[in-house]
């Protein structure tokens, strides 16, 4: 597969689906990665078979604050210089980038990254969706060490982050974000194309795009929201949890803790309608959706993949425009079975959000 | 001395017209609708509702702010490329234009490039992007770079009819775009510049879409609205002062919406929606949007007397843009010509921010016919009412609205509380300023809210500050019976 002006923006739309309500917004990397391939030409997506064993795969994402950047978009080019540190550094070729989180803004901000940088894009990511969290990630399960943390932002200003520990790592570089104006191009845990093999998670880029075609093939058919995500939900082994109406929106106040992955909390109870007319479903979220609770029972818990359709316009809702009101359509897709351990759980089950929840798996009726 | 001057509100939806008669005090003294054949002009509009005052003479003679309520603007900004020439006397003038985006350092998506190209080729003569712009914490993005800057004035030199300039964080520090203003100036002459900062939104690509825009359709817009002030001028009315329903419920001297035509995109629903709750005596309301054939095409939400907004992100003409316009819900009736209560129902749901019931208006024309078809009670309402004069809410509207200024700004929130302070009345100030800019009397104007969001993931706290500023319309010249003023407001 390759990534030209034709297939990206159902890619995008894809990312956003995986997204779960966080990652940010897809389609504002969309005309980032649109530009890089009209100026450099298609972005090769490989497999790890395709590559050397012994050169490297460089995960690259956006960091910072979303009002920053929106307003500096940036260049793409930062991921020309992360790349030469990186080799400069191991002492070896970057063979491809990786998008460290498939979900939302970063699923095309890498396609844009890798048309710069020259690189193809392989043809996976380190979540499966989106997370908050630097260290939410599944080369971290397998014990790929995250250091060095090299930054870049768009003056082609670089920094190199080495440290011993994940803490250490996140504090710096976090300062070092913060000094280049809370917006900065990231890469951490490279690895070789040996050591990615069980350390990522595959055929996502894949997955993404599979998603938005079978949604743009619904747009075309002219088929109903609801229609779209019982498609998704047969093809991706997934559920249809309910269409409601959202009746509350609820921040939750005082959340004392430092935390990224924890420091913003809201529930949401929703109403069904029409089919699930007299269905009560409550909606756990911080930056992601993090449960569904229908009659007492966990329908849904994160890492399985919650995302919320607008039953008008058919676009994933983002956690922060989640608002009373909104017709929706509640989707869960399983998460990749690499998070279901219980040491993955522990960095991304619904304690690590705050909940005091255990990750409960989809129950996918294959009648 | 008494104010004994009135305001003149003119609507025109489609084939109706409406007029409203306010005093100074801006209470209704006369209201009236009409249904006129083909496609009445303004000229036809006022023709009709001053023929409709006659027994008015007294007030009418003492008309000195006319504002107008036209929803065929809605199309002069959308569709400018496609109108044909009989609808839409802009569509062979628009353009040639300048851009200039300053910060080169954004380059991932140069400027324009979100546009349809055939749109992008007919407006725009040359674009580029030199050195400059902001950073959140108000230093430079990068130094100006002056001499590309003039190279690019002196190589559009002469051919361009206005220049958009945008700026990265403009928003936030507007002094490169003020500054590539003053060179832009001294190279081009009199060619209209627009920048970025006026027309506000965080979000580099949209608002420079936005201002772009703007700058495209400010000759133009100019050009009718001196058409429309000569035509007033046959009507007895040239010594008015002229304004236009915007987007936000408030209105604009012609002179002022002539220079930012974009912000009167959806003016007339805004018009319609603040003259129902005027009519109804309700600060907290929603308002079913009538178009005059039998159905209600959408729901807007009112609070505090104002029309709630959408967060940005408008598409004109194809383009995406940062611009605010009034929150429209549309009823998605199974059946279009009926009234479908259940998906009333919805759209009342949609409309409101929170739970809680609201009244149900009506406003638009035709409202009173539809009134009976609908039921008196609607889930997720206090009843639905018809306010007398429904149908003539828009003019209503216009009649009585305040001329409104915004101003934004980004602050630091660990900074002291004195420059917090001065920053909060700079915006403030900026707001007010910005509206006697729009044509509000410059005694009476008095920045109304302030509003701070915080902006999130950023390493030091910062909320975005928005200020709003209203007063009266800035009165005419008072006349005298039989010896109407001639004055023109100047427009570009």
């Amino acid at each position: 597969m390759r990534f030209d002006q034709d297939n990206l923006a159902a890619f995008a739309r894809g990312c956003d689906v995986l997204g779960a309500g966080g990652g940010g917004p897809a389609g504002q990397s969309l005309p980032l990665a649109l530009h890089a391939v009209a100026e450099h030409g298609p972005v090769r997506v490989v497999e790890l078979s395709d590559l050397p064993e012994d050169e490297l795969v460089m995960p690259c994402a956006h960091l910072g604050a979303p009002d920053v950047s929106v307003e500096r978009i940036g260049t793409g080019r930062e991921s020309v210089g992360i790349r030469r540190q990186v080799e400069e550094h191991f002492g070896r070729r970057v063979a491809a980038l990786m998008c460290t989180e498939v979900g939302g803004y970063n699923g095309p901000g890498s396609v844009a990254l890798a048309a710069h940088a020259g690189l193809p894009l392989l043809d996976a990511d380190g979540m499966g969706r989106a997370f908050p969290g630097v260290e939410q990630v599944a080369m971290q399960v397998a014990g790929i060490t995250a250091s060095p943390s090299v930054l870049a932002d768009e003056h082609d200003r670089v920094v190199m982050v080495r440290a011993e520990s994940g803490e250490w790592l996140e504090r710096l570089a976090r300062q070092v974000t913060s000094a280049f104006g809370d917006r900065a191009v990231t890469s951490e845990y490279v690895m070789t194309v040996g050591q990615a093999a069980g350390a990522v998670v595959h055929g996502t880029i894949s997955t993404a795009t599979s998603i938005g075609r079978v949604l743009d093939e619904c747009a075309r058919a002219g088929s109903s929201t609801t229609a779209a995500v019982d498609r998704l939900a047969e093809e991706f082994e997934g559920v249809r949890l309910a269409e409601c109406r959202v009746t509350r929106v609820q921040p939750v106040k005082n959340v004392a803790t430092a935390t990224v992955a924890t420091n913003s909390r809201r529930t949401a109870l929703l109403e069904g309608v029409n089919r699930d007319e007299g269905r009560w479903l409550r909606l756990e979220a911080g930056h992601e959706y993090h449960a569904v609770l229908e009659d007492g029972e966990l329908r849904a818990t994160v890492p399985d993949i919650i995302t919320v359709f607008d039953v008008h316009s058919g676009e994933p809702v983002p956690v922060q425009e989640l608002r009373y009101g909104l017709r929706v359509v509640v989707l869960a897709l399983p998460s990749p079975p690499l998070w279901r351990s219980p040491a993955a759980l522990e960095l991304v089950g619904p304690r690590a959000f705050g909940l005091a929840l255990d990750y409960t798996p989809l129950t996918v009726d294959h009648a | 001395m008494p104010d004994h001057s009135y305001r003149l509100g003119i609507a025109l939806d489609g084939d109706h017209v409406s007029g409203a008669l306010a005093d100074a005090d801006g209470d209704i003294v006369a209201v009236t609708t009409h249904r006129l054949d083909g496609c009445p002009t303004p000229d036809g509009a006022v023709t009709a509702v001053l023929y409709s005052f006659l027994a008015n003479g007294g007030a009418v003679r003492k008309i000195d702010r006319v504002a107008f309520a036209i929803s065929e603007l809605d199309k002069y900004v959308v569709f400018p490329q496609q109108a044909s020439a009989d609808h839409h006397p802009w569509s062979d003038v628009l353009g040639p234009i300048a851009v200039l985006r300053l910060g080169a350092a954004t380059a991932a998506v140069p400027p324009l490039a979100l546009w349809p190209r055939d749109f992008r080729d007919q407006v725009v003569l040359a674009s580029t992007t030199v050195a400059g712009g902001a950073r959140l914490d108000g230093t430079e993005l990068e130094p100006l770079d002056e001499d590309a800057l003039t190279d690019f004035a002196r190589s559009v030199a002469g051919r361009v009819k206005a220049v958009a300039v945008t700026g990265v964080f403009a928003t936030l520090t507007p002094d490169h775009e003020l500054a590539a203003a003053a060179i832009l100036e001294r190279e081009l002459g009199g060619v209209p510049l627009v920048l970025s900062h006026e027309i506000g939104g965080n979000g580099l690509l949209e608002r420079e879409n936005a201002t772009v825009l703007q700058a495209a359709l400010t000759l133009p817009a100019g050009r009718d609205a001196a058409k429309l002030q000569d035509m007033l001028v046959q009507h007895d009315l040239g010594h008015a002062e002229v304004f236009f329903a915007r987007n936000d419920g408030t209105i604009a001297a012609i002179d002022h919406a002539a220079t930012h035509p974009l912000a009167l995109y959806g003016g007339s629903a805004a018009a319609t929606v603040r003259g129902a709750a005027r009519l109804a005596g309700e600060q907290d309301a929603l308002v079913a949007l009538t178009n005059g054939c039998g159905v209600v095409h959408a729901v807007c939400a009112v609070t505090a007397g104002q029309p709630r907004l959408t967060a940005g992100h408008t598409t004109i003409a194809g383009v995406p843009t940062s611009l605010r316009v009034i929150a429209r819900v549309p009823v998605r009736a199974a059946e279009p010509t009926t009234v479908d209560v259940r998906a009333m129902t919805e759209a009342v749901d949609r409309a409101k921010i929170a739970p809680g019931d609201l009244p149900l208006l009506l406003g638009g024309p035709g409202a009173e016919d539809l009134a009976t078809a609908l039921p008196l009670r609607l889930t997720g309402t206090l009843g639905v009412r018809c306010p007398p004069w429904a149908s003539a809410a828009a003019a209503v509207g216009v009649a009585t609205a305040p001329v409104g200024g915004e101003a934004e700004r980004i602050m630091p929130v660990r900074g002291a509380e004195e420059s917090m302070r001065s920053i909060r009345e700079a915006v403030s100030e900026t707001a007010r300023a910005a509206a006697v800019r729009a044509g509000a009397d410059p005694q009476r104007a008095r920045t109304k809210l302030i509003e701070e969001t915080p902006l999130s993931y950023l390493s030091e706290p910062a909320v975005a500050l928005r200020a709003r500023a209203e007063g009266p319309p800035r009165p005419g010249v008072a006349t005298v019976a039989g010896d109407p003023g001639t004055r023109r407001v100047a427009t570009r």
